[in-house]
């Protein structure tokens, strides 16, 4: 069904030259609503030093960077009132539709929010990660995600237990008709991530490491004993559960003298592993690459045949998903969305505890060796399973839905932010109703007919005549 | 010597004038209001209501202060250069094979202009002329720069019409001439249509 075009901004804090998951994310989808035949423009923070103003990629998207200073990991403060000027000149001149923020963490998109039914615009909220209830940062964030949630017009989550945690933490619950009962809102999507599988293809010849030379012979049914080799690729961080993986390296390296490990990534836990790794004499089977770019993973992933995951809380998991497109066995633990995204035959899975994550290892060597894992025959499974433009699709239906949706008034959104508490509650109103008089007063002093509007976008025409 | 208005409609301020040798596209340092009510608005004023209640300030406190007559001087000295210094209107001269010539005229709206700046830019330096857009306080605007070498072989723009920013079809129409006159001589395909 083809829908009418429209006019997208993406807001988020994370996004290039930064790398990673969330910005591989909007990237892609905007590449290919771009495709569809939509209008997508970014909003983002600068980066030091001169990487400020308006800058294009490819295919025709064009980022803003506005000059905000950040404080931690790329994510800046909530400055409620400092973003609305800018908000409102790139709105407006842009003739945007419809905002769609990126990440809870993300200040710029949660503001974005508040901002945007001022200029009549819909909003859209996606959340890439999972949190928890119970410390300092999750409470905090959990209180800013519930006020900014009140009044989106959609909520789009990567995994069903994405949905769980994003409806608890954000109290997306409405009355039903008759008042008794709390229902979840019907606005709340589920859209996998995606990859490009192209990207992630096995090896077509056995590849040789650097310390060993054996040919990878598979032989049904016997046990040979040439290497095997399992990738350990994340940011070493606690949240990844790099102590799990330090404290079972040890046990399986003495308990199979043909596996080795490849962990590739860096992080404040690195030193854990290499004090492990000496405290063992663990040199010649633990191999540390470092930092690893992007365009290199799937060189690392094809050098092994078993991919560990030991993170503590995943919502999706996009690193298992790419080691399996390469033709790994995945073994992981059993957290968050990590369940949903594989059949189980691709993957064994493990409580988050030494003894069991043991267990499910030998598993996968056990697997391996027999030769029960086909490299080729995984690849041509799981790489019908995502794309980014069945991803694009699901998120345009969702557009469409919320254009044809009614907006709320100022009033109504009023009245839903006092039922946030007894402190938040007026709290968030008096700073939508400080919000609001700003913006009048911006209407006074950057009057909307005196903004440069942009009348030539890039045509994606122009891609197929260059062709 | 012929001078038209091509945006006579929304953008009367800008006028090019076919010199013998060179083209030159000018814009004044007025407007018409954008709300279409078809006011006139000045940038470059004559006198203001301020200009009034100097005399009157000045008169009021003129028995109380000892060091007046100083700071009346400087106060009177300040206010006539403001005045003679305002931006009447800004060039852009495109002499075809040769460069082009960003220029700024600065004086007293009713006169001829005492101050001119000129920058010349040569073609074989010049390496494009484009309309970029960049973030100027609170407002996202658009610009025509000129992107050159320099002496240093580092590349550097100019703005063109850098003290008036006149809005996008203006900016676009100077866009036009000068890829026309400047670049399509040397190639065919070099540039294609927005």
């Amino acid at each position: 069904m083809k829908h009418e075009p429209l006019a997208i901004a993406m807001i988020s804090d994370f996004f290039h030259p930064n790398v990673g998951g969330v910005e591989n994310h909007i990237f892609m989808l905007s590449a290919n609503l771009i495709r569809r035949g939509h209008k997508v423009i970014v909003i983002t923070h600068s980066h030091p030093p001169d990487r400020v103003g308006v800058r294009w990629l490819l295919p025709g998207l064009k980022v803003y960077y506005i000059p905000f200073p950040t404080i931690a990991s790329s994510a800046t403060l909530p400055n409620y009132f400092t973003f609305l000027p800018y908000f409102r000149v790139i709105i407006a001149r842009e003739h945007i539709h419809l905002i769609h923020a990126h990440a809870s963490l993300s200040s710029l998109g949660q503001e974005a929010i508040l901002h945007a039914p001022h200029l009549g615009v819909r909003t859209v909220f996606t959340d890439h990660s999972l949190f928890g209830f119970e410390d300092a940062a999750s409470i905090l964030t959990n209180k800013l995600l519930a006020a900014a949630l009140k009044n989106v017009d959609a909520v789009i989550c990567v995994s069903h237990t994405g949905r769980e945690n994003t409806v608890l933490r954000g109290q997306l619950f409405e009355k039903s008709e008759d008042s008794s009962v709390l229902v979840v809102r019907p606005n709340v999507y589920v859209i996998p991530n995606a990859l490009v599988a192209e990207q992630f293809t096995p090896a077509t010849e056995p590849v040789s490491s650097e310390t060993s030379r054996y040919f990878h012979v598979v032989v049904k049914g016997t046990t040979n004993f040439s290497s095997v080799y399992i990738v350990v690729l994340s940011r070493l961080a606690y949240r990844k559960g790099i102590d799990l993986l330090v404290a079972t390296a040890p046990r399986i390296c003495s308990a199979f003298p043909n596996v080795n490990f490849i962990v590739g990534g860096d992080g404040p836990k690195l030193n854990d592993l290499l004090q492990v790794r000496e405290r063992h004499l663990l040199q010649d089977r633990i191999e540390l690459l470092g930092p690893v770019r992007h365009r290199d993973v799937r060189d690392v992933l094809v050098r092994g045949s078993i991919f560990l995951n030991t993170s503590l809380t995943e919502s999706f998991g996009i690193a298992i998903l790419e080691a399996a497109c390469a033709g790994l066995y995945v073994v992981s633990t059993r957290v968050g969305g990590v369940p949903e995204i594989l059949p189980h035959d691709l993957i064994s899975f493990a409580k988050p505890e030494e003894d069991d994550l043991i267990r499910a290892l030998s598993e996968a060597v056990a697997i391996v060796s027999n030769g029960q894992h086909d490299p080729m025959e995984a690849h041509q499974r799981v790489k019908n399973f995502y794309n980014w433009g069945e991803v694009a699709e699901r998120t345009e239906i969702v557009y469409d839905a919320v254009v044809k949706s009614e907006q709320k008034d100022l009033w109504t959104r009023m009245q839903r932010t006092m039922e946030l508490g007894p402190f938040a509650g007026p709290i968030y109103t008096i700073i939508l109703v400080v919000d609001c008089l700003f913006f009048l007063f911006l209407e006074w002093l950057m009057p909307r007919h005196d903004l440069d509007f942009v009348q030539m976008h890039w045509e994606h025409d122009n891609f197929r005549q260059v062709q | 010597m012929q001078r038209t208005r091509p945006l006579s409609d929304c953008h009367p301020e800008l006028s090019i004038t076919e010199w013998p040798g060179f083209r030159e596209y000018r814009v004044e340092n007025w407007r018409l209001a954008r709300d279409g009510s078809g006011n006139v608005v000045y940038g470059a004023k004559s006198w203001g209501w301020i200009d009034l209640c100097l005399p009157v300030v000045i008169s009021f406190i003129w028995p109380r202060v000892s060091i007046l007559l100083e700071v009346t001087q400087l106060r009177i000295g300040f206010t006539m250069y403001c005045r003679c210094a305002q931006v009447l209107y800004e060039s852009v001269l495109v002499f075809p094979a040769h460069g082009i010539q960003l220029e700024t005229h600065w004086g007293y709206p009713l006169l001829k202009p005492l101050f001119v700046s000129r920058r010349f830019i040569h073609a074989s330096l010049l390496e494009d002329f484009i309309i970029n857009e960049g973030l100027r306080r609170w407002n996202v605007r658009y610009y025509l720069a000129a992107v050159h070498g320099s002496s240093t072989d580092k590349i550097a723009l100019d703005v063109a019409f850098e003290n008036i920013l006149p809005h996008f079809p203006v900016l676009l129409e100077v866009y036009q001439g000068v890829q026309e006159l400047m670049f399509y001589n040397h190639t065919d395909n070099r540039h294609t249509c927005i």
